[in-house]
């Protein structure tokens, strides 16, 4: 007889995520989104960012649903300009604090941007609450709980203790963050959750810490030490001088090189943690899991990369062909060669910026969606709605303080 | 065709409906036997779907319901039958004609504010200041350029009583307060320059070019016209104010940043004009007032900054050393009928106020 009690088999069901986006027509977008930001001197931004994430959002299909963001560049605008209402008298207040902590001892400001450090996690978690709550699958958003000042704090003190380690306790600031953020998250009445550690991602990147630490500082040190040794073979005369000098030309350019090699690990260190994060990612008893390769990220950074150079020699081009044929005139370059060059200029920057977002967030998000598989799905297969549309004070904080993600 | 497949989500909970449509009186919505939902032909609006899926909501229905409808064909013939499908609550990229519009007229307020409001608030602010806010404004700065020039200050005894004569004097005449103070520091650049809070530097390339105590007196007395008149005090508050306005309104914009720099260049560039012709006609009236010409101040400003053309890059200068400027010096040339400014021994003891050389 069967039994329809039976427990599913061990294996835990499977959906796919999928994403179709395109890539030709996302960058077409972005040279649209661009020339409009252009020609409203910035204003178009909020709806150059909202149609930058429902192309994203409605692109990407967990089990054949498409997620849907229902957010709108209006409420982005409408939260700038509560965000400037308080932002406003803020930088005031800022202004003339700095001025009496200048009075005592020159640059004794600096601690003050510490506040705007606070300001800006604030910002940050706020944004997030924002954009979570405009994410719609299956007609039910996601939500957020959890206050950003205490976000904030924790963020700061956890900041400290990362600085003063030299990173060494970065993973755990990390998955303390995740886990508060995810544990404040929401989907319809499921709760999130963040299983990934601080030792999980530690372990898996640590290499990298102790490479760019090495990298950075060993050419520095076998400097001093060499100059040392010069020193004491000839303490009567000049230690940076003959044989010496040539030395530490070579020191000087080995030094400066060797943060370059540093930053090539970025890439990589960056799909580490993206594994990490997406791996432990929680809601309700559903978990997806991902196979972003280091490989893939490497390959968006080189693309990148890639295109920079070619636009860079395009610029030089552009810019040095009216160069050497005005060169020559002796009262300076007339002024319609000041404006092609400003024209030049800007149009360079929206190019890159183009590029930036096509590599950065498309490729980037695509790469990261396609990789994943998501588990016990059916955990969230009955769903209560629950949560409100949250305000986007929150985004325009992080507009006007320049910590927008996207 | 009246009838096809959709897949529906009643917005209060995930669950999903594998659902049959019906294009009756209203779009009826059915899973088996049950109607699920019927949704008037006039509340529905389009919403973003995944890639080839018409994604619907409804006005009638809870906020976050939704169908999504993958057949084209029964899409097509769905949508002909919504009257207002793109109606209010509809999924919009936006009106960019009137995005455009809006963002102009409010480019063209907030541009207004920076060239004719900001300057009048300035010299509002200005007057209104008293002069001890002044002053702790000025020792900010101060710190901050000592810190600067660190220990570059000059201060030989005999130099510093010859500067010091040399201002009694033309603060005396201009009726400046007693608590001006000039300083000297060391650089190869020529020039001079007035702070919030009664503060003069002189830059020590510009005494070594100086020919004599009429020339060095007079940038001294059109900086004392700087400190009269409270220049720094109101350029400060007008660009901040014209930073702060374009900065916080602005957020993080590509490109167009630069065009802004540049046009506040040129608005505090035009400010500054006036106010350097205002510190030329007190420098005049101080001079004249102790018997000395104005013209040596023209023929030494020319011979440091050079002459310049009416170009564009005169338009922006800081300092601008217009042939203006130039002329209403020289018309108040006048034989000199006072005491010099200096005798020979207070001249070189300035001169070596740096410590020789």
């Amino acid at each position: 007889m069967l039994d329809i009690t039976a427990r599913p088999p061990e294996a835990s069901q499977e959906a796919p995520v999928a994403f179709t986006g395109d890539g030709g027509a996302f960058l077409r977008m972005m040279f649209k989104g661009a020339l409009l930001q252009l020609v409203t001197l910035g204003f178009y931004r909020f709806w150059f960012l909202t149609n930058i994430r429902r192309r994203l959002w409605s692109d990407t299909a967990i089990d054949g649903d498409a997620f849907e963001y229902a957010g709108r560049g209006k409420e982005l605008l409408i939260g700038f300009l509560f965000a400037l209402a308080i932002l406003a008298p803020f930088y005031i207040l800022y202004f003339l604090a700095g001025l009496e902590a200048e009075r005592l001892k020159a640059f004794a400001s600096f601690p003050l941007f510490l506040v705007f450090y606070l300001f800006g996690q604030f910002a940050m978690f706020r944004a997030r609450r924002y954009r979570l709550t405009r994410t719609i699958w299956r007609g039910i958003r996601f939500w957020m709980t959890g206050s950003g000042v205490k976000y904030a704090l924790r963020s700061f003190g956890w900041a400290i203790l990362a600085t003063l380690t030299l990173g060494l306790l970065y993973p755990w600031r990390e998955a303390s963050l995740e886990r508060y953020k995810m544990r404040n998250t929401y989907y319809g009445d499921l709760q999130g959750r963040f299983v990934g550690t601080g030792w999980g991602l530690f372990k898996k990147g640590a290499w990298i810490w102790l490479v760019d630490i090495l990298v950075i500082l060993v050419p520095w040190i076998l400097f001093a030490v060499k100059l040392a040794n010069a020193g004491a073979a000839h303490s009567d005369d000049d230690p940076v001088s003959g044989t010496a000098f040539a030395d530490v030309k070579g020191w000087i350019i080995l030094g400066s090189i060797s943060p370059v090699v540093a930053v090539l690990l970025w890439p990589v260190y960056q799909a580490i943690e993206w594994k990490w994060w997406l791996d432990g990612l929680r809601i309700g008893e559903v978990r997806v899991s991902s196979r972003l390769s280091r490989s893939t990220i490497f390959g968006l950074y080189l693309g990148l990369f890639g295109v920079l150079i070619v636009l860079g020699i395009c610029a030089a081009l552009f810019i040095g062909l009216p160069m050497a044929m005005f060169g020559g005139a002796s009262d300076g370059p007339p002024i319609g060669l000041l404006v092609y060059f400003a024209f030049v200029y800007i149009a360079a920057l929206l190019v890159v910026g183009a590029f930036f977002r096509y590599f950065l967030q498309f490729r980037l998000w695509a790469a990261v969606m396609r990789s994943l598989t998501v588990y016990d799905l059916a955990a969230a297969a009955n769903v209560q709605a629950r949560g409100e549309a949250a305000n986007a004070l929150g985004e325009g904080l992080a507009d006007g303080l320049d910590v927008a993600g996207f | 065709m009246d009838e096809g497949d959709g897949v529906y989500f009643d917005g209060k909970t995930s669950r999903r409906h594998a659902a049959r449509l019906r294009l009756g009186a209203a779009l009826e919505i059915r899973e088996g036997k049950d109607i699920l939902a019927a949704w008037p032909w006039d509340s529905i609006r389009r919403a973003d779907g995944g890639q080839g899926v018409l994604r619907l909501s409804s006005r009638a229905a809870a906020e976050l319901a939704r169908l999504d409808v993958p057949d084209a064909g029964f899409a097509a013939e769905l949508w002909a039958r919504c009257p207002s499908i793109d109606g209010e609550g509809a999924v919009s990229s936006g009106n960019v004609g009137k995005i455009v519009f809006w963002s102009l007229a409010a480019a063209l307020s907030i541009a207004g504010i920076a060239i004719y409001g900001v300057p009048a608030i300035a010299e509002r602010l200005t007057a209104l200041i008293p002069r001890s806010v002044e002053a702790k404004l000025g020792e900010a700065v101060a710190t901050r350029i000592d810190l600067v020039f660190g220990k570059k200050a000059c201060g030989t005894p005999d130099g510093l009583a010859a500067l010091a004569t040399l201002s009694r004097e033309l603060g005396q005449q201009g009726g400046l307060p007693d608590d001006v103070t000039v300083k000297v520091v060391k650089t190869d650049v020529p020039n001079a320059f007035a702070i919030p809070g009664d503060h003069v530097y002189i830059l020590s390339a510009l005494i070594d070019k100086a020919n004599d105590p009429d020339e060095l007196g007079g940038v001294l007395a059109h900086e004392f016209g700087h400190v009269a008149h409270r220049d720094g005090l109101r350029e400060m508050i007008s660009s901040g104010g014209t930073a702060f306005f374009f900065g916080l309104l602005l957020g993080d914009v590509s490109g167009s940043g630069v065009l802004l720099l540049a046009s506040r260049t040129l608005i505090s560039a035009r400010h500054s004009r006036e106010a350097e012709a205002g510190a030329d006609a007190f420098a005049a009236k101080t001079l004249l007032g102790l018997g000395r010409s104005p013209a040596p101040l023209g023929v030494f400003l020319l011979r440091m900054t050079g002459e310049q053309s009416g170009g564009p890059i005169a338009l922006l200068a800081s300092h601008p050393l217009t042939q203006d400027r130039l002329a209403e010096l020289k018309r108040q040339d006048a034989p000199a009928t006072g005491a010099p400014l200096l005798d020979d021994a207070q001249w070189k003891a300035l001169k070596g106020i740096c410590g020789g050389a």
